[in-house]
């Protein structure tokens, strides 16, 4: 049973993760990592980690998934960039550099041996147990942790904020919307004008 | 009361941080209130402190306190540690007092200036080294307010720095107390090796330990400081310089304050100078000979702030010859009253150049005195406590040093007695030479033209700037009676404490005899001022093709000290910089062998340079085929 | 046969060379830091299997800091992607090349 699950739930990691890397719409991208991050979430329930998989959940798909999807909402399909001119060289370096990685990996774990999961109590991956560990042994790793974040949350605010607006302001589409106003009553006085010529020449 | 010394220090800090932060927000006549008020309120705790000081029996009157430590590696320790006695408390007063009125000055003197925030954080800063320095209980902390007071000098004299004299002068000024720094960090490095200690009380009590040339070894590096930081030969050459700095610069910084540091230092070390008897009768003779060759060359000068900072140079060595003498509290006692004096001279001096629109050559100006009659009142006063006359507070305190010399009764004593004697004939001809060409004489074209519509605009200044000096009049005609022979002994009763050995006071016949002499000689000098430069008659030019041509010449070229070490220094630097240009580098080193290691480093340069592309995924690829080839380093090795 | 540790191990090294992939070769910073997430979840598993494996709670404790730490990441990112957006630049990491050297 565990065996299926897992297997279904890695081939559907995989994919997904393909997806996101081979899509050209960041936004298909995006939705694809959210179904890496559900088949993720199983494989860690597989694992007896039920507060990681819900945080991973909650926190990633919930709040930094919008925070992707709201951006590239803004940025719209600026933000598809297609392939270019790429030397091949460089995608096969690419390829090289990342299949090696796994393949030694892999090898590693082929090579090594590896006991069976370890004994656990009832409250293994619990809140409490995480909450207690967090507080205790690495409140240092978790007090940097909030400094880091706060850094980010300001240096996300001051990035965000510079720069020309890419839409008018309120000022800007009143002006122009006037010069255009203007613009027509022009000619269409002259439209006016200009039939009164023409019937006058008419008449003439 | 330490925790008044302590807001004291602090005080200024806070005003710097809050200019600096602040400063632009603020308008500049506020941002200069505030600075001033700092500086008034450092004043008022610094007066507190100094009183209940007073109120204790003598022998408890050293305070020491350890904030925390600062510097620690094995038995070598220094702690923020303060040290408030009689000494610190008078020095304390000076800095937050004067600093106070020119402060004010500043504001009126600065108020055209876009920059006058900047001015006013650095002027706070200042204050605040030099606190440091003079309330620092180690000699490791007194060499940080060392070098920050060098600092903040520095910073003040290149405050116009689209003025590149200005800029060369505080170079200049920077170099000249860097050498004294070297000579003083020096001396700290000696007096712990050989004593283990830094603090001024483990010094103080284990100074008998040194052998004679120890001490004497220290105290030359110490006096090496001593003499960059005062402007004492030899390293005097920047103070004249450092005049192209703001007058109120040159009034808190390079008269008042920072020069007399050397001063402070050689009396509050002087149980350890003590010891070094050879090195006390050097201390005097730099005084005699600089106070008579600045004298000499001040009589020369023509720029009115150059003269006036000649006869600084002059008065400090008097109190160089005062503390050399062992006479601490004749030397302190002058560093008191010449603050007033020489504040308030440079302080009318700048008022005198407000109203001449900058002119400073006192060839341009003369029959001042109708036009400024309040500035030329209160000039006088600070002339005449400058020449040495009785009763101003000048007159006191110079007497003071020379009858310690005639104390002494050593040829020492004699030297300085004599030598002082012929200084207070030369300060009486500088000083009054300038009274008489600025104010007295008739008017030349320049003054004439300026003047009345200078007057018509702000009278003779705003009255931010006028304030200060009337205060400082004050002190300059009455602070000597703080020390009347025979009478009254403020000042000896306040300061015996800080020397355990005893000091030199002359007694009251001596005293008095001194100040007869001296009173009778500053009026002479006086008198020939008068008799070549106040006439109509005379012109100085007169003077100048007269028979001491060459002599004049000379003291007008500084007697030559700049040029020597311009030949000395820096002329072999740039012959040897060119020669290693023009001859080793253009042709030794397009020798083949040599410069085929160039081509070398180049085609490294180059073939490193295609990853370098700038582009992010390559720098992530070379990242990524680094962490593969190390696995696979691993993997090989481990099989 | 049952799952055991090395299964785990084998999926995330996988994973971590897709998205390593993802980094190496797309120009959109957008796609760049979709591929990063992959990237950091792969690890994730990595931890957690771990802490299974060992049973302690260590590893799913660094689990949760590199989703913290992960997410101030995509702060500043995604912060950097509005900057090029507002100033009109070009969205392709590739113009990016002022470092050239």
């Amino acid at each position: 049973m565990d065996l299926v699950v897992f297997f279904l739930a890695a081939l559907a990691a995989i994919a997904t993760a393909v997806a996101v890397v081979a899509q050209k719409n960041p936004f298909v991208s995006a939705l694809a990592l959210l179904g890496n991050l559900v088949a993720l979430a199983v494989l860690m329930l597989l694992l007896e980690a039920q507060f990681v998989a819900v945080a991973q959940i909650i926190v990633y798909a919930g709040a930094v998934m919008v925070m992707f999807l709201f951006v590239i909402a803004y940025v719209g399909p600026r933000g598809e960039v297609g392939p270019g001119e790429r030397k091949p060289w460089q995608i096969w370096l690419a390829i090289l550099a990342a299949a090696l990685i796994a393949i030694e990996v892999v090898a590693v774990v082929y090579g090594a041996t590896f006991s069976d999961w370890a004994e656990i109590s009832g409250d293994y991956g619990s809140p409490a147990a995480i909450g207690k560990s967090l507080v205790t042994n690495y409140l240092l790793a978790f007090e940097i942790v909030s400094v880091v974040l706060f850094m980010g949350a300001v240096a996300g605010v001051i990035f965000g904020s510079g720069g020309r607006p890419l839409r008018l302001s309120n000022d800007e589409v009143l002006a122009k919307e006037a010069a255009s106003a203007e613009q027509r009553r022009r000619e269409d006085s002259r439209a006016v004008l200009d039939a009164a010529r023409d019937s006058m020449g008419g008449d003439r | 009361m330490t925790e008044l010394v302590w807001i004291t220090l602090v005080l200024p800090l806070i005003g710097v941080a809050v200019l600096a932060i602040l400063g632009m927000k603020l308008p500049p006549r506020a941002a200069g209130w505030f600075a001033s008020l700092i500086m008034l309120a450092a004043f008022a705790c610094a007066a507190i402190a100094t009183a209940i000081l007073a109120t204790r029996p003598a022998e408890e009157r050293q305070v020491v306190q350890v904030a925390w430590t600062w510097l620690s590696a094995g038995n070598f320790s220094v702690g923020l540690d303060l040290w408030f006695d009689e000494l610190t408390a008078v020095m304390l007063l000076v800095i937050t007092g004067v600093g106070f009125l020119i402060h004010v000055y500043s504001i009126g003197y600065m108020k055209d200036d876009p920059q006058s925030r900047r001015f006013m954080a650095y002027l706070n800063l200042f204050v605040f080294s030099m606190l440091v320095l003079v309330l620092s209980a180690n000699l490791v902390l007194l060499l940080a307010g060392w070098g920050l007071v060098g600092l903040s000098s520095y910073l003040l004299i290149g405050f116009w720095h689209n003025k590149p004299k200005a800029i060369k002068a505080a170079k200049k000024a920077f170099i000249m107390n860097a050498i004294g720094d070297v000579g003083l960090a020096l001396g700290i490095f000696l007096l712990f090796v050989d004593l283990g200690t830094v603090s001024y009380t483990g010094i103080f009590a284990e100074a008998g330990r040194l052998s004679e040339t120890q001490a004497s070894v220290a105290c030359l590096l110490l006096l090496v400081g001593a003499v960059a930081k005062s402007a004492q030969l030899p390293l005097h050459t920047w103070l004249p310089d450092a005049m192209e700095g703001p007058t109120p610069i040159s009034a808190l910084i390079h008269a008042a304050t920072m020069v007399t540091a050397g001063v402070y230092l050689i009396a509050r070390m002087n149980p350890l100078f003590i010891h070094a008897p050879k090195v006390l009768d050097l201390i005097v003779i730099i005084g005699v000979v600089g106070l008579i060759m600045s004298g000499l060359i001040a009589i020369v000068q023509t720029d009115i702030k150059r003269i006036i900072a000649f006869s600084t140079m002059s008065q400090i060595a008097y109190m160089f010859v005062g503390v050399g003498l062992t006479a601490y509290w004749a030397g302190i006692f002058h560093l008191f009253t010449h603050a007033f004096f020489k504040a308030l001279l440079f302080l009318g001096a700048g008022l005198v150049i407000h109203a001449l629109n900058g002119e400073q050559d006192i060839r341009n100006m003369g029959g001042l005195r109708k036009q400024l009659p309040k500035i030329y009142f209160c000039m006088m006063i600070a002339a005449f406590a400058l020449a040495g006359i009785f009763p101003f507070s000048g007159g006191f305190s110079k007497d003071a040093i020379l009858s310690a010399g005639l104390n002494v009764d050593t040829t020492i004593g004699w030297i300085a007695y004599i030598g002082g004697l012929l200084g207070a004939l030369l300060t009486g001809i500088y000083t009054f030479r300038l009274i008489f060409m600025v104010f007295h004489r008739r008017a030349s074209p320049y003054a004439e033209r300026v003047i009345p519509e200078s007057i018509k605009h702000h009278g003779e200044g705003p009255s931010t700037m006028l304030w200060p000096v009337y205060i400082l009049a004050i002190g300059a005609a009455f602070a000597g009676l703080l020390q009347i022979p025979g009478l009254t002994h403020v000042v000896t009763s306040w300061l015996e404490p800080i020397a355990p050995d005893g000091m030199v006071e002359a007694t009251v016949g001596q005293d008095w005899l001194t100040t007869l002499i001296g009173t009778t000689i500053g009026l002479i000098g006086i008198g020939i001022a008068y008799h070549l430069y106040a006439r109509e008659s005379t012109s100085p030019e007169l003077i100048r093709n007269g028979r001491g041509r060459l002599i004049h010449r000379a003291l007008e070229r500084r007697l030559y000290w700049d040029d020597l070490y311009e030949w000395s220094f820096e002329k072999p630097v740039q012959w040897a910089s060119s020669f290693l240009n023009r001859d080793v580098d253009r042709t030794a080193f397009r020798w083949a062998p040599l410069d085929g290691l160039g081509q070398l480093t180049a085609f490294f340069g180059r073939s490193f340079a295609i990853i370098e592309n700038g582009i992010v995924r390559m720098y992530a690829l070379v990242l990524a085929l680094g962490i593969a080839g190390m696995i696979l380093f691993l993997l090989v090795r481990g099989a | 046969m049952s799952v055991t540790l090395p299964f785990f191990l084998a999926l995330s090294a996988i994973l971590f060379s897709i998205g390593l992939v993802g980094v190496l070769l797309r120009r959109s910073p957008l796609t760049i830091l979709l591929s990063l997430e992959v990237m950091l979840n792969s690890v994730n598993v990595t931890l957690v299997a771990f802490s299974r494996y060992v049973g302690g709670s260590d590893g799913q404790v660094f689990a949760l800091i590199v989703m913290g730490i992960a997410a101030a990441e995509v702060v500043v990112g995604l912060g950097l992607v509005v900057a090029m957006t507002r100033r009109t630049m070009v969205l392709d990491t590739d113009e990016l090349r002022t470092l050239n050297g």
